[in-house]
């Protein structure tokens, strides 16, 4: 193993430039967006390839972080993350707990649990439930009705079960419930499992953009994403896009304000990533192997 | 027998009182008192522009002028189509619909024709500005002779025409071009003989960007949008497959090939055409029309060539005598009514009072604080707007002050194409130039009324744009060499095929049937 042949070395070689490659198509992005966003319209029409501002602007930033929109949406969004993980984990792990228990009819519910992850009802059936619980135009209409993953659920109960049934038995001799097996035992047992699915579910949260387009029509409650989106298409340029190809000029865009809104908006959450990384990681392999 | 006898008279007595209690709500006895009864409005609607709040000032001023509870939702453009599935599938049919007029029109169509929309033919006449709209607009909105929606304005003859680089013509010593052969001339001089003068060989003729926009044409007769020319049998043709399209392509092709259309226009989407080519200081010749051009495209220009001056070229005259630009379809967006508003016609006249004030036409000289009804509309002077220069500015609209942002219509119907007077909206002296140059190029010259804006194709709404944009793509092809120009017929019929001969047979079906006739105005 000491001694890789030339071959070897090569393979290396090609591996580590072809990563580098990809690493660098992933970053090309944010990077040419970091740099529109601080440049002057001027910069951005003139070169072919931004990479670097030739002069400093703020002005995009200004603008996004001066409108009301942005920064009330960001509240709106952190909100909604905040308040929808903690319903998600909360209701996820009780649910995954009961599964994991051999209480009556748990098969019939967890068949009905996987079949949600097959078979969905469409938007519109969806739209009408979360009409008639009158939750449209709330933000619980965010976070109720994506309370519980699916497969989050059936994830979380593989792991439950994978703890040894004797610390069930030892507890129950000491004269534990359920609750107090659930959360002394249980949950203390289970931080990486929670660790890792409260980053899937927050996450999820943080770019949900469709659901809040359908069932919030109050500007003041919309998200961040879907502000952003309206951003985007205020300083919107394309023609094809408005459909007016043949009537208007396209305004070019404040380009660099489309690109500082994206940046605010994709960095919070950037910045939580590599710092969680470790439990992706694990998250991934939750339930994979069964004792 | 004495159980059915009670049946009946349960029965006659459920009739009465169904009977009694419909007198009740009749209309009659709403129109009496309908002047002064507060009725709830419900609408629904996208924006290009900021999205001002739900409870904004200018949403309470509705409320006060006109009696009513004022519900308006926005949705964002992208999503629009699905939002409003989704509210009319699950029975939410707001009073006042909202509509994208071109990339949209499946739906308006397929729900008009379920009976979805209040047929308005009977109100047209009571309101002034619904009155000044032309019948070939109207046209565009009936179906089966009802009229279904309100169309909002957009300028009839204000599409998109070349533009010219003035100052480089004047450079080169070079006259404006009035047919293809001097056109020619002018883009291969644009390209060779260095129109900015700075000594380096960085310019070139005329911008081209993916999918052949913007579709260059120097009247109807050559406009590939247009239906102008007819085939064999008789039908007309959407201009894209006509003979004086491939004409257009084989020119295009030999201008490619000198060097005076950009190499790479195929992956160039328009807005790199617009900024990264053309206000760049790149290409001699773009196409602009005089309504909202953005005057930060013409200042990034002018910081490159501070002389940079644009003029229109004026439209030439084709083989058949004929000589003027396409006319566009004189509308974009619209408004169409409830069919649940069918009883309640005093609820319809209010929602179509609020239609009309935001539709009223003011000439600029009326439009500052001394007319009430502007001041009121912008939301007072100070307040929702300011003068700036003489010209009315919304201030802030995400705050929703004015009633402007939150009107069911808010494009004044102009009398006429000039009455607008564009050319006042621009500060910047170049643009003020080349739209007033633009308007007064329109003012003299004819347009051709395009037949397609006034009737629906199922098939052209389902998959036009697309096999369109095909066609358009394989005709690239042809310009820069990768297909020979024999494959004409072969490009041509493979847009027959994939449904281009449904649209021209359905177009023609309509038009026959609303008897509408190729006309130049």
């Amino acid at each position: 193993m000491k001694y890789r042949g030339v071959t070897g070395r090569i393979a290396d070689g090609i591996n580590a430039v072809a990563l580098l490659l990809i690493a660098f198509s992933m970053l090309f992005p944010f990077f040419y967006i970091f740099a529109v966003s601080f440049s002057s319209l001027e910069d951005v029409i003139r070169s072919d390839l931004l990479l670097w501002p030739t002069e400093w602007v703020t002005d995009a930033y200004e603008y996004v972080l001066n409108s009301d929109q942005f920064v009330r949406s960001f509240f709106v969004t952190v909100y909604v993350t905040v308040v929808g993980t903690f319903v998600n984990i909360l209701f996820t792990a009780t649910m995954a707990y009961g599964l994991s228990r051999p209480v009556p009819g748990r098969r019939i519910i967890l068949f009905m649990v996987v079949f949600t992850l097959l078979f969905q009802a469409g938007m519109i059936p969806t739209y009408m439930v979360v009409k008639e619980t009158g939750l449209i135009d709330t933000l619980w209409s965010l976070i109720l009705p994506v309370a519980i993953n699916p497969f989050n659920l059936i994830v979380m109960r593989q792991f439950f079960l994978n703890i040894p049934e004797e610390l069930h038995e030892a507890a129950i001799i000491d004269g534990a419930n359920h609750l107090q097996i659930f959360s002394r035992i249980i949950l203390p047992l289970s931080k990486p499992a929670l660790a890792a699915f409260s980053l899937f579910y927050a996450v999820t949260h943080w770019n949900n953009y469709f659901s809040a387009i359908l069932y919030i029509n109050d500007p003041a409650k919309w998200p961040l994403q879907v502000v952003l989106r309206q951003i985007v298409i205020v300083n919107e340029p394309d023609a094809a896009l408005r459909g007016a190809q043949r009537m208007m000029e396209n305004p070019p865009p404040p380009e660099t304000v489309q690109m500082a809104a994206i940046l605010l908006t994709t960095l919070p959450i950037l910045f939580v990533y590599p710092f969680l990384q470790k439990y992706f990681v694990k998250g991934v392999m939750l339930g994979s192997v069964k004792e | 027998m004495k159980a059915s006898f009670k049946k009946i008279v349960r029965f006659m007595t459920a009739v009465v009182l169904s009977v009694s209690l419909f007198a009740c709500s009749s209309p009659e006895a709403g129109e009496t008192d309908s002047k002064d009864r507060k009725y709830t409005i419900t609408s629904i609607d996208f924006l290009y522009s900021d999205i001002p709040p739900k409870d904004g000032k200018g949403i309470e001023r509705i409320n006060k002028r006109f009696n009513v509870d004022y519900k308006r939702d926005y949705g964002i453009y992208t999503e629009y189509k699905e939002k409003l599935t989704t509210r009319m599938a699950s029975g939410e049919i707001p009073d006042v619909i909202g509509f994208e007029s071109q990339m949209d029109r499946s739906n308006f169509f397929k729900w008009a024709n379920q009976g979805a929309f209040l047929p308005l033919n009977d109100y047209i006449d009571e309101y002034p500005t619904l009155k000044s709209v032309p019948p070939e607009v109207w046209n565009a909105v009936t179906v089966n002779g009802k009229i279904y929606a309100i169309p909002k304005y957009f300028p009839e003859h204000y599409l998109n025409t070349p533009v010219i680089r003035k100052d480089w013509l004047d450079h080169l010593d070079l006259k404006m071009p009035t047919n293809y052969k001097e056109l020619e001339e002018v883009a291969i001089a644009f390209t060779k003989d260095d129109p900015d003068g700075n000594g380096k060989d960085d310019t070139y003729g005329i911008v081209v960007g993916e999918h052949l926009w913007p579709h260059y044409n120097f009247g109807a007769y050559w406009d590939p949008n247009a239906w102008y020319h007819k085939n064999g049998k008789g039908q007309l043709i959407p201009g894209v497959i006509s003979e004086q399209q491939k004409e257009t392509i084989q020119r295009m092709r030999n201008w490619y090939k000198e060097g005076a259309i950009n190499k790479d226009f195929v992956l160039t989407n328009p807005n790199e055409a617009n900024t990264k080519e053309f206000y760049a200081g790149k290409a001699g010749i773009i196409v602009r029309g005089p309504v909202e051009m953005r005057e930060a495209n013409m200042e990034a220009l002018q910081k490159i060539h501070p002389e940079a001056e644009l003029a229109p070229i004026p439209p030439f005259k084709a083989p058949d005598g004929s000589q003027g630009y396409t006319a566009g379809s004189g509308y974009y967006m619209m408004n169409a009514l409830s069919a649940e508003l069918k009883d309640d016609p005093g609820k319809v006249k209010r929602i179509l009072d609020i239609i009309d004030f935001g539709r009223r036409f003011y000439p600029w000289e009326n439009r500052n604080p001394e007319n009430e009804d502007f001041d009121w509309l912008y939301g007072r002077e100070g307040e929702g707007y300011e003068m700036k220069n003489g010209t009315p500015t919304l201030t802030d609209p995400v705050k929703g002050r004015a009633p402007y942002h939150y009107m069911l219509d808010n494009k004044m119907w102009a009398p006429s194409n000039e009455a607008n007077h564009f050319w006042k909206t621009y500060q910047n002296k170049a643009y003020q130039n080349l739209a007033l140059e633009l308007e007064k190029m329109h003012k003299e010259t004819r347009h051709y009324s395009n037949p397609v804006h006034q009737v629906y194709s199922e098939t052209d709404a389902r998959k036009g744009l697309e096999i369109t944009r095909k066609l358009f793509d394989e005709q690239a092809k042809i310009i820069t060499g990768d297909r020979p120009v024999s494959d004409w017929n072969k490009i041509v019929k493979a847009y027959l095929d994939g449904g281009g001969q449904s649209i021209i047979d359905e177009v023609n079906q309509e038009v026959k049937e609303k008897n509408i006739g190729p006309e130049w105005k």
